[in-house]
């Protein structure tokens, strides 16, 4: 009763065991930690190092994350200025990254989403190339910023406004310009049968040089008298008329030649402003932090939507144009279903 | 002299304060690498100052992952930064608010137990009679607590960060949907070891003050219970003002180390 | 004969505060000296000058025929050993057992265990003090006098050859007070120890003492056994006798 060393015994050790429990797990802590951040570092022990010259890094900071197609891969090492205009960012890669990326891959400078910090995208080329070595320059993409964007579809609205005010007034000739094709133009009939038009504007005139040869023609055959015009030669009303509507056709044709170099005008118009378009698009495809600022900034998508929208009534336009010019071409069919129609209201009185 | 009346007197007393406290230290160090070593005291005191002291430091890691998280939240949702969130609390709490809250959390409590135990001691003789039975009081009571205090209060911090760490997951794993997974994924992805190391180097420092101001307050607190107060109380408050100070110095040499 | 303690011309003040005046002492193997004095005579800051707790400020003072002042911290603490103080608070260490306290010494003195080991001393010297069931208490479990009389077997446990007894009887009941003070004459006896005791209580000097100095004034006022100074005709001794 009077001492009892094993409680005290046994409590010192209960004590050192919990101590030691306590600096266990918390050492183990530590090293989990270590472990992991350092995995994270040391992933790219064994690194493919690769860089791309940019002119303008935005920013950029060595140990910001590398991305292919959108997946970390890598960090940015160390940026280099190499002279007053040009920065090269040298990259540290996984090494199993090695075959999938390719010579021709561009790398690009973005943001990982509105408040992100920058980082570098690497996107596959278009190309089939080898893979890249170490060491390799791989080409950039300067990002066009979002000003630049602006400025550039700020140009291509004022095309379309060019492109849809020539329209118009290739539209007004048409209407005012000759009853025929007024008259043509609200021939619903026809329309099935002129569908199968020509594609683009240069076929179409050579077409329109081949009408007037088999326009020819058919003046021809009328003479000899063979085919359904033939019969019509006996009605001389019906010649006055016909000679009346050639006439009419050779004065439209006249016409139709500075109207045909306007669309052709036009057509390459819109060519231009749809390639810079598409180089908008582009830029906006790659371009993914700006891109979505842009698409996250009204104004910005207000004015993109604006140009859009002007683009598709220039376009709708100038297809109605087309269909319309495609109608006038085909004048023998026309002429064909105008004389039966006249025969018709020949023999009506 | 006690409550010394004109300001050159506080001034002097000052600087033989700072005198004091240097030639402590220079004692410390003289002493720990001097056998024998008094380990099973050591252990003791390890176990005083970390076990005893984990709860505490648990519970408030626990509470500040959660605050800081929660009161952070609503402001990153604003700016549609919700997804940073595991990494921003991440960061904050490993590099700076962890170990700089655990320390004072410790400062509080075993800086005050240091200065009122050792005060305690000088005040009942307790040490001179260590002194006058031929052995060596410093040894066995500073040099123990001073590196019990160095080791255990980063190990404090790394329980502190952890369980902040828990705590900041359950309010993103309740709120925001963040799995277990993408929470520690994305906090270590965004570490570095420009961030671990020395905000844990720092610790130890942040130990070593704790203890060496502890134990000075302690060791040469004045006569009488009121002293072994003052002594408790200076402990804790020097202490906690020297942690900043260290955390201060500690960026600065971090800075041109990692160069951040 | 070589005087185990040798104290001449010994000066020590505080600030503008002269506590010892030129104080002269000798301590004899086998005797027990007692000092008396008024509190705050400058009792005991001799006791701490002669283990160095305090500094002296000149004078000579030796230890077993070292000079203390100047002595380097090994010789020092060998001195020690030999020298036993007990503190008039007893200052037992609180976060021990009695055990522990007892072993606390004896661990860092290996030469003083001896052949019977740690365990064995420390229960031998428990029972010399009469409180062997108490070993694996906490000192805050045990009564003023306990504490006192542990505090004697913490300080016997090296076997000084010098104890100094700082007030042993202060703060004690009078019936436990003369049981310290039998148990003083006990292990005096048994652990052949000379001693240096000082206290204001003359009882305790009555039983204790072989010689008896007066310190009156930081000096030696009167020296002599205890029943030749009641005898004296001097106020400031008769004042200690009334």
């Amino acid at each position: 009763m009077f001492f009892n060393p094993y409680k005290i015994m046994a409590k010192k050790t209960r004590n050192t065991v919990q101590l030691g429990f306590f600096v266990t797990i918390a050492i183990i802590l530590f090293m989990v930690a270590a472990y992991l951040i350092g995995s994270y570092e040391s992933m790219f022990s064994s690194a493919l190092r690769i860089s791309s010259v940019f002119h303008n890094v935005s920013g950029l900071q060595a140990g910001n994350n590398v991305r292919y197609s959108g997946i970390n891969v890598g960090i940015v090492e160390s940026l280099v200025i190499l002279d007053d205009t040009t920065v090269q960012v040298n990259m540290k890669l996984d090494k199993k990254l090695q075959p999938f990326i390719k010579k021709d891959a561009v790398a690009s400078i973005g943001s990982d989403g509105l408040v992100g910090s920058m980082l570098v995208n690497i996107n596959p080329g278009k190309g089939k190339s080898t893979a890249v070595e170490n060491g390799d320059i791989i080409p950039s993409y300067s990002r066009v910023g979002t000003n630049e964007l602006l400025n550039t579809l700020g140009k291509t609205n004022e095309n379309i406004e060019l492109i849809t005010n020539d329209l118009l007034l290739i539209t007004k000739q048409i209407i005012k310009g000759k009853g025929t094709i007024a008259l043509l133009l609200q021939d619903s009939q026809l329309a099935d049968g002129l569908r199968q038009s020509v594609a683009n504007l240069q076929a179409t005139s050579n077409y329109l040089s081949a009408s007037g040869r088999q326009l020819e023609n058919i003046i021809a055959q009328v003479d000899q008298g063979d085919g359904l015009l033939s019969q019509l030669l006996y009605d001389t009303t019906v010649i006055d008329n016909l000679n009346t509507s050639i006439s009419q056709i050779d004065t439209v044709a006249d016409q139709l030649e500075p109207f045909l170099l306007e669309l052709q005008q036009s057509a390459n118009d819109i060519s231009a402003s749809s390639a810079t378009l598409r180089a908008t698009l582009e830029a906006l495809n790659a371009g993914e932090g700006p891109a979505g600022a842009m698409l996250r900034d009204t104004a910005a998508a207000n004015n993109l939507r604006q140009t859009l929208e002007n683009l598709n009534e220039g376009t709708a336009r100038f297809s109605e144009n087309m269909e319309a010019l495609q109608h006038n071409f085909l004048f023998r069919r026309y002429f064909k279903k105008q004389a039966k129609e006249k025969e018709k209201a020949g023999q009506e009185p | 002299m006690p409550g010394a009346p004109f300001p050159g007197n506080q001034l002097k007393e000052y600087f033989r304060q700072t005198g004091e406290v240097w030639l402590f230290t220079v004692r410390f160090f003289r002493e720990a690498i001097r056998r024998p070593f008094e380990w099973r005291e050591l252990l003791h005191q390890c176990y005083t100052i970390g076990n005893k002291s984990l709860f505490l430091v648990g519970m408030t890691g626990f509470i500040m992952g959660l605050v800081l998280t929660l009161q952070t939240r609503p402001t990153m949702e604003e700016f549609g930064a919700v997804a940073y969130m595991p990494s921003m609390v991440g960061i904050s709490i490993i590099r700076e608010i962890g170990p700089v809250i655990t320390a004072l959390i410790c400062a509080g409590k075993i800086g005050s137990s240091i200065g009122a135990e050792l005060g305690s001691m000088k005040v009942t003789e307790q040490i001179a009679a260590m002194e006058v039975s031929g052995t060596n009081p410093f040894k066995f009571l500073v040099v123990t607590r001073i590196l019990a205090a160095t080791l255990m209060v980063p190990l404090l911090v790394i329980m502190s960060d952890t369980i902040s760490l828990f705590g900041s997951f359950l309010v993103e794993h309740f709120k925001g949907e963040v799995s277990f997974r993408l929470f520690f994924n994305q906090i270590f992805r965004n570490l570095t070891f420009g961030d671990l190391i020395p905000a844990t180097v720092k610790t130890f420092f942040f130990g070593f003050a704790i203890g060496l101001v502890g134990c000075f307050k302690g060791y040469y607190s004045r006569e009488g219970t009121a002293g072994v107060g003052r002594a408790a109380n200076s402990a804790v408050v020097i202490a906690s003002m020297l942690l900043f100070v260290i955390d201060f110095i500690a960026v600065l040499v971090a800075d041109i180390f990692y160069d951040l | 004969m070589e005087p185990l303690i040798e104290i001449k011309d010994l000066y020590k003040s505080f600030g503008e505060n002269r506590v010892l005046n030129g104080f002269k002492l000798g301590l004899y193997e086998g005797e027990n000296l007692v000092i008396v004095g008024k509190s705050g005579s400058g009792k005991s800051v001799l006791l701490k000058c002669i283990v160095r707790l305090l500094e002296a400020d000149s004078g000579t003072l030796k230890v077993l025929g070292q000079p203390i002042p100047g002595l380097d911290q090994y010789t020092l603490d060998q001195i020690r050993t030999e020298v036993g103080f007990l503190f008039q608070g007893s200052a037992l260490y609180d976060s021990m057992t009695v055990r522990e306290n007892l072993e606390f010494p004896l661990r860092r003195h290996p030469e003083k265990i001896n052949s019977q080991g740690v365990e064995t001393m420390v229960l031998n010297t428990l029972r010399s003090v009469g409180l062997a069931h108490t070993i694996d208490l906490m000192p805050e479990e045990l009564s003023g006098g306990m504490q006192r009389r542990i505090a004697l077997a913490r300080t016997l446990i090296l076997q000084p050859r010098i104890i100094l007894y700082d007030e042993p009887t202060s703060g004690l009941d009078p019936i436990t007070s003369k049981e310290i003070i039998e148990l003083m004459l006990k292990v005096q006896k048994e652990y052949q120890a000379s001693a240096l005791i000082i206290t204001h209580d003359m009882d305790c000097a009555r039983v204790i003492s072989n010689r008896m100095i007066i310190l009156f004034d930081g000096q030696n006022h009167a020296e002599g056994t205890y029943s030749e100074l009641s005898r004296s005709s001097d106020p400031v001794v008769q004042a200690f006798f009334k």
